[in-house]
């Protein structure tokens, strides 16, 4: 038996080490494998590249419509992640540590956004704070009018991009062991005082990296924005929207934006992998 | 002191104790893991509530279900190190040994001082800037003692301090904390599940199964007169208290009348362990050296399945567990007078 499973042993070990090997046959069985993947992902990405000349992109750098766009996007999505971070991290906290009945409806309810059709989410929003929508109706009552304003931006950033912070800040939460938070409490900290000095520099990587997540799905927000705060230039015209705007008229400048926000977006997405990774490193 | 008198459902049973603790005193808490010792000094820190019952440090009450009494813990001033020494991995030693100064609202120059005072108390002032992550497995276990002790403690618990440790340097960490336990003067209470840890460790050993408190008293008393077939067949060890010396052949440890030689390097006063079933009696003096040999009187028998458990008086007081075949083929009786042999292979020094 023992003998058995020391050969057995040995051959996962050797299929493990086999991977790393270049030229060895496992290894370009993987490589191939993942070919077709990688070339779905990476064939567009490039071909947008391709088709935009950077003069261009210098030339639409300079037009205000494009620079409204642009300051209009990052300043909405700033926003709505400030804003999720907020609202986020008490739910994600109480995610993480709570012992209360109704967890997994509470956390299931605060993942709806992540498989909702964002356009649903945006006739959702208009339902509740439209004219006459639920809460709308009173608001407007009182002389607020929140549709097709940029805090419309802001809100259906916010629904779409708060499940990923909170998931990312749950994660980190739970990855603070118990009997650290029981320690600090053995020795007299309050658990604000705890959950700053000690649950907070403990779980910043995945704190960050749920904020950089969230803040990516709040760039690219396009669905939700449209059917909620529609498309008005310098109010409610972000990037995405300014990109349909102007393949409607001028290919070009729709090409240079795309170009723009996929840089962006990229951009946001190898911090994100940077700052998880420095995690791993640290521990 | 510490006074407790509490009762918890547990999944398996319910945790019923009633411990008191001597202020300069250390009461060591084993039994098999699962038997509630750990909810036990939860229950004192404030971490876990009981469902009935008392807790008293230093005679007010902390926790008084009847009462509703219920002081939280970070009021409670008692001093805990964990299983896994719960140091923040995000600070240095210093910064970790503060936050416990810093407890008890110090003001940041004398907290620091106050820190610096502990660290040196266990002799790790040197690596006061290191990162609390990249000290051994020992090092970390004296931080932590540390951090409970800058704290101003009105008890120290200590929840299976050894178990993180490897076996290579358990022994010298067991000595460390001995010396160290006896030099602090508040009461302090170490869980174990490791019957050396135990009998070394604590002033007084209380024994806990499913729960319960079997059988508490000092290291004598447990060892030659354990009241339960569980009590004797958990502690299942001997051991004696005596001085090491270099020999050409190993370590020599004289202990009253009784020379036992062992393997393991040693120096000094030790204590010396082996198992009761590693002791051979016999009628008449076995051949070769005297060493290794005590010549005693049968004080006391226990029968436990197929074996008996032979409690032995020779100068000093050791337990032989021999099969019931051998015992019928001796024929011993209370009064009788044996010789036991103790192999050498078996003896470990500590």
């Amino acid at each position: 038996m023992h003998r058995a499973s020391a050969t057995e042993m040995q051959n996962r070990t050797r299929a493990r080490t086999g991977l790393r090997t270049p030229g060895d046959a496992l290894s370009l069985a993987a490589l191939v494998l993942c070919l077709v993947p990688l070339a779905f992902v990476l064939l567009p990405c490039v071909s947008l590249i391709l088709k935009v000349e950077t003069a261009d992109v210098l030339a639409a750098l300079g037009k205000p419509s494009v620079v409204e766009a642009m300051v209009l996007s990052l300043t909405t999505s700033a926003t709505a992640t400030v804003v999720s971070i907020v609202i986020g991290t008490p739910a994600a906290y109480y995610l993480a540590r709570g012992e209360v009945r109704g967890k997994r409806i509470i956390d299931a309810i605060l993942n709806l956004p992540l498989v909702l059709p964002p356009v649903v989410a945006g006739v959702a929003l208009l339902m509740a704070f439209g004219r006459r929508g639920l809460l709308g109706e009173t608001l407007s009552g009182w002389g607020v009018n929140i549709t097709f304003t940029t805090i419309a931006v802001v809100i259906a950033q916010t629904f779409m991009g708060l499940p990923l912070y909170i998931q990312g800040a749950r994660t980190g939460f739970q990855s603070v062991p118990r009997s650290l938070l029981d320690a600090a409490r053995t020795l007299g900290l309050s658990d604000l005082k705890t959950f700053f000095k000690v649950t907070v520099p403990l779980s910043w990587p995945a704190l960050v990296s749920g904020a950089i997540l969230c803040w990516g799905r709040a760039v690219g927000e396009f669905g939700a924005t449209i059917m909620f705060a529609g498309n008005m230039e310098g109010k409610t015209r972000t990037m995405p929207l300014a990109i349909l705007t102007a393949m409607q008229a001028d290919v070009e400048s729709a090409l240079v934006l795309a170009v723009l926000l996929l840089s962006f977006s990229c951009g946001i997405f190898v911090l994100a992998r940077w700052v998880l990774s420095g995690k791993e490193r640290g521990s | 002191m510490i006074r407790l008198d509490v009762t918890k459902p547990l999944r398996d049973y319910d945790l019923e104790v009633c411990l008191e603790i001597g202020q300069r005193e250390t009461l060591a808490l084993v039994g098999p893991t699962g038997c509630g010792k750990t909810t036990v000094l939860r229950i004192i820190a404030g971490l876990e509530r009981p469902e009935q019952g008392v807790v008293m440090i230093d005679g007010t009450h902390v926790v008084d279900v009847g009462s509703g009494t219920w002081v939280t813990p970070q009021q409670r001033r008692v001093g805990m190190v964990f299983q896994d020494y719960a140091l923040f991995p995000h600070l240095s030693v210093l910064r970790n040994v503060e936050f416990g100064a810093r407890a008890r609202s110090l003001p940041r120059g004398q907290a620091r001082t106050a820190a610096l005072e502990a660290l040196a108390a266990v002799g790790l002032d040197q690596l006061a800037d290191v990162r609390a992550t990249e000290l051994s497995g020992g090092q970390q276990q004296r931080v932590s003692l540390a951090r409970a002790l800058a704290s101003g403690p009105r008890a120290l618990l200590l929840d299976e301090p050894m178990s993180a440790l490897d076996a290579s340097t358990r022994r010298e960490v067991r000595a460390e904390l001995r010396r160290f336990l006896e030099g602090i003067s508040c009461p302090a209470i170490v869980v174990t599940h490791d019957v050396v840890d135990a009998l070394t460790l604590g002033d007084r050993v209380c024994v806990m199964h499913e729960g319960k408190v079997v059988q508490m008293g000092d290291r004598a008393d447990l060892l030659s007169r354990p009241r339960s077939p569980f009590v004797a067949e958990f502690l299942g060890v001997n051991l004696i208290s005596g001085e090491a010396a270099t020999t050409g052949e190993g370590t020599e440890v004289t202990c009253g009348d009784l020379k036992l030689l062992s393997a393991d390097a040693a120096q000094g006063p030790v204590q010396v362990t082996f198992s009761p079933w590693d002791v051979v009696l016999s009628r008449t003096r076995p051949e070769g050296s005297a060493r290794n040999v005590l010549h005693a009187t049968v004080s006391g028998i226990t029968h436990m399945g197929g074996r008996s458990r032979i409690a032995l008086n020779g100068g000093v007081s050791i337990v032989a567990e021999i099969t019931y075949g051998a015992h019928e083929e001796l024929g011993l009786g209370l009064g009788d007078v044996v010789y036991a042999a103790i192999k050498a292979a078996a003896i470990h020094v500590y």
